[in-house]
């Protein structure tokens, strides 16, 4: 009886890990989760994103820069289609003000494919990088937020540490980098 | 012990990921359904069944009327202010120029009303191809495909219909989840 219960309990455990940690959405203060995320040959991300030649994948607190601003976001989703030029706008303020290197941006998409995320970087002529998740493994772990979802990391200490944790649109990009500025001490 | 077997079943099911989308505000939650709830009638090959069927605007759009001249793309989606039917078509708004470029149309059926079809698709931002409503006689469009659920709505169907008027791809899809681009694209990309 007793090692037909210890049975089950390491089923139940093994069943709960292929499932997904169904997480709560990070709020400022927390962690952000560890998970990793998968490079694309030939997409510039690595290069972008500061990781060395070869990786394969990495986490976000891999990622070379001070602040990192994840964007949830899906092909398919109204919203994050009309925000995409203003996040693209965001990008090209970042550079222009020369912070190009300390702050990134990343786009991660729950259930869509490398293929749709490559019509929604080519519709939008995105520049940054955009990773799939076509088994919706983040959208659980970040506690299936809406989309798009802003998330602003500190990604100085080895780990990344929520700024901002938002759903909807984050308003102009000057006003939003202002914000950035601020919140991640950027002065 | 059956206690703690039984919490340890609910939270399995509690946490199994969902292929039910992005939900918003402003969606109506369903749920996980019947996967597919309806006997299909037509089959790839067959001559695809013809229709009449009223979109905004006091038009009608008649499916023969493309014959020997566009293929056909029929999205059947079961209904409006549902969460994955709400984060499907905003994606096929992108693919106009696509659609142009393959020499196809592309059609947006549901079983709906027609004021109920407007402002759904107005939430949406508009979109550039023809919504359908296949309200009154209730579903029967989607009856005759084969394609009407048990709940009077459609199914989450994609018909490829080629410029001879034949069925080239049928993919009556799990209702829970969005049917991949992928395939729909590879397949138009072969028609003549």
């Amino acid at each position: 009886m007793r090692r037909a219960f210890l049975g089950c309990v390491l089923c139940f455990v093994v069943m709960l890990s292929l499932t997904g940690y169904a997480g709560e959405t990070p709020k400022q203060g927390d962690f952000f989760p560890d998970q990793t995320l998968r490079v694309l040959e030939g997409d510039g991300a690595r290069a972008y994103l500061g990781l060395e030649a070869g990786v394969e994948s990495f986490a976000v607190s891999d990622i070379d820069a001070d602040l990192v601003l994840v964007e949830i976001f899906s092909m398919y989703c109204p919203y994050c289609q009309k925000e995409a030029p203003e996040v693209n706008r965001l990008l090209a303020l970042i550079r222009e003000q020369g912070l190009g290197d300390r702050v990134k941006i990343l786009g991660i998409a729950p259930g869509n494919s490398d293929y749709e995320v490559s019509v929604f970087r080519s519709k939008f002529s995105i520049e940054f990088p955009l990773f799939s998740d076509p088994d919706f493994l983040w959208h659980k772990r970040l506690g299936e937020v809406g989309t798009p979802y802003f998330f602003l990391l500190n990604n100085r200490e080895g780990a990344s540490r929520v700024l901002y944790s938002e759903v909807g649109s984050f308003g102009t990009a000057e006003e939003f980098l202002k914000k950035i500025l601020v919140m991640g001490d950027l002065h | 012990m059956k206690k703690i077997l039984f919490c340890m079943l609910l939270v399995l099911f509690l946490t199994h990921p969902s292929a039910a989308g992005i939900s918003a505000a402003d969606v109506y939650p369903v749920g996980t359904l019947k996967p597919i709830d309806s006997r299909v009638k037509v089959r790839v090959g067959d001559v695809a069944p013809d229709f009449k069927l009223p979109t905004f605007g006091n038009e009608t759009v008649t499916l023969s009327r493309y014959r020997g001249r566009k293929n056909v793309l029929l999205s059947f989606v079961p209904a409006a202010w549902t969460p994955v039917c709400s984060d499907q078509w905003p994606g096929y708004n992108l693919l106009k120029e696509e659609f142009a470029a393959l020499d196809t149309v592309l059609l947006g059926i549901s079983v709906d009303n027609i004021p109920t079809l407007y402002a759904w698709t107005q939430e949406m931002g508009g979109l550039w191809f023809p919504v359908l409503s296949d309200f009154w006689p209730h579903g029967r469009v989607a009856e005759t495909y084969g394609i009407l659920r048990s709940d009077g709505t459609a199914e989450r169907a994609i018909i490829i219909i080629d410029k001879t008027g034949v069925i080239r791809y049928l993919d009556v899809h799990d209702i829970n989840a969005r049917p991949r681009l992928e395939p729909i694209m590879t397949m138009l990309k072969k028609l003549p």
